[in-house]
């Protein structure tokens, strides 16, 4: 096709050839972009209906095993927390992503026009992002699940020995009999937070297969395509391949942010549990 | 007064045997109450939604009952997302 445009003799009519050529390619790559896009929304949105309807039976699991203090406290930030990264990404990442893509794309057609850095600014604006929110949202919850857990932990652990100790005849066998609902909950709740996480990979799993493939097929692409195909064009295809791999990290990390959160909920309250 | 002291032995020694054998018996009926109070058997049907794509052989009752005991099939999960992403693939 380049030798296509460059072999006509009017330059302007060659370079309007290789205009249009450059276009069908870019919309070629578009049409597969926007529905990855598309996916990836859905894929979020998902995530985070599925957390929501997963965290109030977690936290009220928690508060039946005693949890009271780690449940009042984590509850409403794990609540907020998933929202606001939810709607964040979808509202404010991804149009940075579309944006940063628009841009690498217009900046390759002319060689007069670079905004390439701006591109690549919003790119690893979008990186940094992601990081920030991730370790925010690791270390709030944790360090909130340790501080109360050992509080409820404790509390439980003194009021069961009051119990006992306080009720005359019975009072031994109806702490031991707490103690046996209190395990019960504990097991029904470190079962739905398996089955909660076992969801969120089924959720994310196609998704992240499907980015991971594109990513490299349009790197393998530009890089078959050096030797023959114009620069433009196998930088365009590297600008893709990058493209994907930040809609990847994305997935990635929101995925693994819910997978850790359900976790510590898990942990927070057997924790506490380990007391007694 | 007699009476009233065999009366109270009889009830020290009977009473926290029959509170501990409703105990054993009742570990599953307490499991059991304790879903059906936070209704966790529609969690796990709304779960279903999500994962009729990816995890089309497995029922996700079955998979809570399971995870309850511990006994988790792991190959049989490995093996419907390999399918599932084997399906997307062709």
């Amino acid at each position: 096709m380049k030798n296509l445009s460059e072999g006509l003799e009017n330059k302007g009519i060659a370079q309007i050839t290789y205009y249009v050529q450059y276009i069908l390619i870019v919309t070629l790559i578009m049409t597969n972009f926007v529905q990855i896009l598309d996916v990836v929304k859905e894929s979020i949105q998902s995530l985070v209906g599925f957390m929501n309807s997963l965290i109030p039976i977690m936290v009220t699991l928690m508060i039946t095993t005693g949890s009271i203090v780690s449940a009042n406290l984590i509850q409403p930030i794990l609540l907020f927390l998933i929202t606001f990264m939810g709607n964040f990404i979808i509202g404010v990442i991804i149009p940075l992503v579309l944006v940063s893509t628009a841009l690498g794309v217009v900046s390759k057609i002319s060689d007069r026009i670079q905004i390439d850095k701006l591109s690549k600014f919003f790119k690893t604006s979008v990186v940094w992002i992601l990081g920030v929110t991730l370790t925010l949202f690791v270390g709030i919850v944790s360090i909130e699940g340790t501080l109360s857990s050992s509080v409820d932990g404790i509390t439980a652990k003194t009021a069961k020995a009051a119990v006992s100790s306080f009720i005359p005849v019975v009072g031994k066998i109806l702490g031991d009999a707490v103690d046996t609902v209190i395990g019960c909950s504990s097991i029904l709740k470190n079962a739905t937070g398996i089955v909660g996480i076992i969801i969120l990979i089924g959720i994310a799993i196609l998704p992240i297969i499907k980015l991971a493939v594109l990513m490299g097929v349009y790197y393998l692409c530009a890089a078959l395509c050096q030797p023959i195909a114009d620069d433009k064009i196998i930088k365009l295809l590297d600008q893709m391949g990058d493209t994907f791999k930040t809609l990847l990290a994305i997935m990635c990390s929101i995925s693994v942010m819910f997978i850790i959160g359900t976790t510590l909920v898990i942990k927070i309250s057997n924790s506490g549990m380990m007391y007694r | 007064m007699k009476k009233i002291i065999l009366f109270t032995i009889f009830f020290i020694l009977i009473i926290p045997n029959c509170i501990l054998a409703s105990d054993e018996i009742s570990t599953d009926d307490i499991m059991n109450s304790q879903q059906e109070s936070l209704d966790i058997n529609s969690f796990v049907k709304e779960a279903d939604k999500y994962t009729k794509d990816v995890y089309e052989d497995i029922d996700m009752g079955e998979l809570f009952s399971s995870a309850i005991t511990g006994n988790i099939d792991n190959e049989s999960i490995i093996k419907s997302l390999i399918r599932a992403l084997r399906r997307r693939s062709i």
